[in-house]
């Protein structure tokens, strides 16, 4: 939360009602004849050091991760490590601070110079991404909690049709827009106030968020990790590096035979079928297509989505506690609030504060939402053209091979080739080119 | 396990690439967009015109057994109210203490900040600035001023400068209220719960209110600085005990005569825990008394029977009501009254700064 | 061949650039973040000359039972008889009666000190944070009665739900050393 704005409405009251306050040091208690004054006690907060075992945890885990499914390819190894990982980063630590909300405390830190992002989160945030950039996502595989309990409750995956698919990929980007939009602004962390597992890590909570929760929970055992793929942030982030990273999981080091065991066996929809590379003239005229579709879109999109950001950072003015103040205010002046007095008018009359200064700094609000959304719409615009350009424009590649992005590391699709297995020395039928087989 | 190409896209060959074909796509793309586009529109037109105000609440309030409320007593009976308003200003202090009047008329108020002359039109006629806060300050006859503050009394000269301190005092003392009385001072000392009688040089001569089961002296109960002596034409002094919610008659001496008062959140008794904070005495020995927490002028007569109201609590603002604004933590952040020679009282609110005027009613 | 592996080459360099780049970029954002003023290991509180008493503490927090629970200043007491953080506003009598007291689950312990003095002491363990007897004793007594949140069964969530809640935005971030804002000699206010 953004207290700064807070304590430039208030600091002055405060001086005026605290500075007085040295003298309550001068009133005594009563003069009791044989009775001690008791002194008040109160519980000591949990000791520091504990963040950086969280940070070596993650650190190993990380490494551990990449290992498993990189070099020891090993589903087995996965499915300990990410019951290790749920157990302590999940119900141990009871899921925060997690690396999907440390989006929002970083977003925070670079938007309010007051605020001091804790170095474990610094880290939550940073390491993942920086391994995605060189492993791909082993924090997916089993490192995060949320993943992990979504990954051992799939039952049956069910196939995610393709053009639904995509339309709910669009969704991760629009909940980080708008958690970035609202932790930047001092609104409040809107992945916190909706992440639906971390009542069932605290084993409390209120009942909406248990509810969703659990729902999310049985939608997972048919519908491989929903909430990885469709609404989790940091997963966006997390396959954007992944994008670049130099090394990253592979069916077979042996070349595809094309029998297509890998991709049902993938349960995330992670699995892309060949490309075949376009050559001469035909490269060439692709490649302008390209250029000239993400030159034509991006502006556009660009401007489109910028202009709707804008709207919808006004709408979330009266999210944030003094735009909500100063809207209620104006209601009031209207006449417009009936029945009891909403406690914010309350604090506010007894606070005594002066109604110029809320009505100045939320006009100071507006503004700054406006730009904010109106440059994280631009971002997003600019997002949506280049998923569309990647969709009409894939990379090419000879064999069936993991999705960069979308690739969690979860190891499932090693054991489904039988090449593979092969290599492990474990005897099985190759099949035949094309597809058919017993 | 045979595979089954089901989705209605081309499938798999190396010559024929397995793109989503570019209508399915499109016409995909078309619906999601207008699903996510009406969703968010929905989402935020429901927020913006639901009531007003997003809650940002994520449960039902507690119920009616955990609400403290005392809004039945806020409410006056105007059959009750006997005083008017005739005019109201600011004091010239950013906190006000404590407030009397002046023999020539004029208005005198402490706080934090020093001590302000005012007119009766409320004409700024002298400022006094004070570093630490004045808790009390009476006028001598001679027009020397006696300023209360914690640990001390200063002397001041009729133009603010100061002659002499007086600080032979024992510790904790903190003077909320200082009474003249011909050469002899009454200072009540709320730091140490009792009421100091000074000479004309401010030597301690005598000490009121000491616990003193032999005479039947309970002693004063006062838990918050709020303590407040006055003499009256019956020729005892009259003192608050607070926490017992009395006004009690003292000789000079020291002996407990009499005292009046009832704790009672009706209009009759004292509420809270220690009230009245302050009271002045009218030259026919009935009595003006303040109150906080229920922020009250009422008057009573010389034997203690309520008369009426000078200003109920729906006469003062929101602040005043609060829970924060009467405790001792915003010292002296209560209401104060004083008589002035004409027969009006003055009713200094210490929170907001502002004096008022009431007269009586025709 | 030599078309396809350039372009792979060309399409290898443009992704260890931006790896590279991604890197550095991350890594340099890190050090710039963790480079402010240290205090940054904090937890939740509540300020309470800001604090309106609306019951919401008892009702937000994401544990069961609120963290937050009714304090006593015991220095800034005034020790009556006829407490108002402890007694109805018009009790029957001045006893430990349930029907004379304030606080809904019975949490505030009256011993009788010496006369006209009684101590008030809070059971945590009946505290639900409600703050009636906050209200009561702030509105008419000291004020040595306040909410605060207590730091062994605050759970320091990332966003604290109460502090969303909060209508008069009372709650702030506190060292962890220090982390009471306690009223009286020996607190720490701002």
């Amino acid at each position: 939360m953004s207290r700064f704005r807070l304590a430039a409405i208030t600091v002055p009251f405060l001086l005026v009602v605290l500075v007085p306050a040295f003298g309550i040091e001068r009133f005594p208690p009563p003069d009791f004849s044989n009775h001690a004054v008791p002194v008040t006690t109160t519980p000591a907060a949990q000791p520091r050091g504990i963040d950086w075992i969280d940070v070596s945890v993650l650190v190993a885990g990380l490494g551990v991760a990449s290992w498993l499914s990189l070099k020891q390819r090993s589903r087995r190894g996965i499915f300990i490590l990410s019951l290790v990982c749920l157990a302590y980063f999940g119900f141990w630590r009871r899921g925060c601070v997690c690396a999907i909300g440390s989006i929002q405390n970083v977003t925070l830190g670079i938007a309010d110079p007051s605020y001091a992002v804790p170095i474990a989160v610094i880290a939550m945030f940073t390491l993942p991404l920086a391994v995605a950039l060189v492993w791909g996502r082993s924090f997916c595989s089993s490192v995060c909690p949320h993943g992990a309990l979504q990954d051992l409750v799939l039952v049956k995956p069910l196939k995610v049709p393709s053009c639904l698919d995509e339309i709910l990929r669009v969704l991760p980007w629009i909940h980080l827009a708008l958690a970035v939009l609202l932790a930047a602004t001092g609104t409040l962390f809107l992945t916190c106030k909706f992440d639906p597992f971390v009542g069932i890590f605290r084993m409390a909570g209120p009942r909406t968020m248990l509810i969703a929760g659990g729902g999310i929970l049985l939608v997972s055992i048919f519908v491989g990790r929903p909430y990885c793929r469709y609404l989790c942030p940091y997963g966006a982030l997390l396959g954007t590096a992944a994008r670049f990273a130099k090394w990253r999981p592979t069916v077979t080091p042996d070349s595809c035979t094309q029998c297509r065991l890998c991709e049902s066996a993938c349960p995330y929809g992670a699995l892309n079928p060949p490309m075949p590379e376009k050559h001469g003239l035909e490269r060439i005229a692709s490649g302008r297509r390209r250029i000239v579709m993400i030159a034509l879109m991006l502006p556009v999109a660009a401007l489109l989505f910028g202009w709707i950001g804008g709207k919808i950072g006004i709408a979330s003015l009266p999210l944030h506690p003094n735009g909500n103040l100063a809207a209620l205010i104006l209601q009031q002046e209207q006449g417009s609030i009936s029945g009891t007095m909403p406690n914010e008018l309350t604090a506010y009359r007894q606070h005594g504060t002066d109604r110029l200064a809320v009505i100045s700094q939320t006009s100071a609000l507006e503004t700054r939402f406006l730009f904010l959304g109106r440059c994280i719409g631009a971002a997003f615009g600019l997002v949506l053209s280049l998923k569309l350009a990647r969709i009409f424009f894939p990379s090419p590649s000879s064999d069936y091979v993991t999705d960069q992005g979308r690739c969690v590391s979860c190891a499932r699709c090693f054991s489904a080739c039988p090449y593979e297995l092969l290599r492990r020395g474990i005897p099985v039928q190759i099949p035949q080119k094309g597809g058919s087989h017993d | 396990m045979s595979e089954k190409n089901s989705d209605n896209n081309t499938p798999a060959t190396l010559d024929s690439p397995p793109v989503p074909g570019r209508r399915t796509f499109l016409r995909a793309a078309a619906w999601g967009g207008g699903i996510l586009g009406l969703g968010g529109l929905a989402g935020y037109a429901a927020k913006r015109f639901s009531g007003g105000q997003p809650a940002r609440t994520a449960t039902p309030p507690l119920g009616d057994e955990f609400t403290y409320d005392v809004s039945r007593f806020q409410k006056s009976d105007p059959a009750l109210i006997r005083y008017e308003e005739v005019t109201r200003f600011p004091c010239g202090l950013e906190r006000g203490r404590n407030i009397t009047a002046s023999a020539d008329g004029s208005i005198w108020v402490a706080g934090t900040g020093g001590i302000r002359k005012l007119s009766n039109e409320g004409k700024l006629l002298l400022t006094i600035e004070i570093d630490e806060p004045v808790y009390s300050v009476v006028i001598r006859k001679t027009g020397e001023i006696l300023a209360g503050m914690a640990g001390k009394i200063s002397v001041l000269d009729g133009s603010g400068n100061e002659t002499a301190i007086w600080s032979d005092y024992p510790d904790n003392f903190l003077p909320t209220s200082i009474s003249l009385v011909g050469d002899r001072i009454f200072v009540a000392d709320a730091g140490n719960r009792v009421v100091l009688k000074l000479d004309a040089s401010g030597n301690k001569t005598g000490i009121i209110g000491e616990r003193d089961l032999a005479r039947n002296i309970a002693g004063f109960m006062v838990p918050s600085p709020y303590f407040c002596v006055r003499m009256a034409p019956d020729g005892l002094l009259r003192v608050t005990n607070p926490g017992e919610h009395r006004i009690e008659a003292y000789t000079f001496e020291g002996d407990l005569e009499a005292g009046w008062g009832k704790s009672s959140f009706a209009v009759e008794g004292f509420c809270g825990c220690c009230n009245p904070v302050s009271f002045d005495i009218f030259p026919d020995g009935s009595f003006v008394t303040c109150e906080k927490g229920l922020p009250r002028v009422k008057l009573y007569d010389p034997e203690g029977n309520f008369t009426g109201l000078v200003a109920g609590p729906d006469a003062f603002p929101e602040y005043l009501k609060a829970a924060n604004a009467g405790t001792p933590h915003s010292l002296g952040s209560g209401i104060y009254a004083a008589i002035d020679p004409t027969g009006r009282v003055l009713v200094l609110d210490a929170v907001g700064g502002t004096v008022r005027i009431m007269k009586p009613k025709d | 061949m030599a078309e396809p592996s350039s372009s792979i080459n060309r399409r290898e360099l443009l992704k260890s650039t931006a790896r590279a780049l991604g890197l550095l970029g991350v890594g340099s954002g890190a050090g710039l973040l963790s480079a402010r003023e240290k205090k940054s290991d904090t937890r939740w509180q509540i300020n309470p000359d800001l604090c309106i008493q609306c019951g919401r503490c008892a009702t937000e927090c994401v544990l069961k039972v609120s963290a937050v629970k009714c304090t006593h200043s015991f220095g800034v007491c005034g020790y009556c008889k006829l407490c108002t953080g402890y007694f109805e506003p018009e009790p029957i009598n001045l006893d430990e009666g349930a029907e004379n007291q304030l606080c809904p689950t019975g949490a505030i312990k009256r011993t009788f000190i010496e006369d006209p003095y009684y101590e008030y002491n809070i059971i945590n363990d009946l505290c639900v944070g409600c703050g009636k007897c906050v209200k009561g004793c702030n509105m008419f007594g000291n004020g040595s009665l306040y909410l605060q949140v207590h730091q062994d069964r605050c759970l320091n969530c990332n966003t604290c739900a109460i502090a969303i809640a909060c209508p008069a935005q009372a709650f702030v971030r506190v060292p962890v050393g220090k982390p009471y804002l306690l009223r009286g000699k020996g607190g720490a206010h701002k």
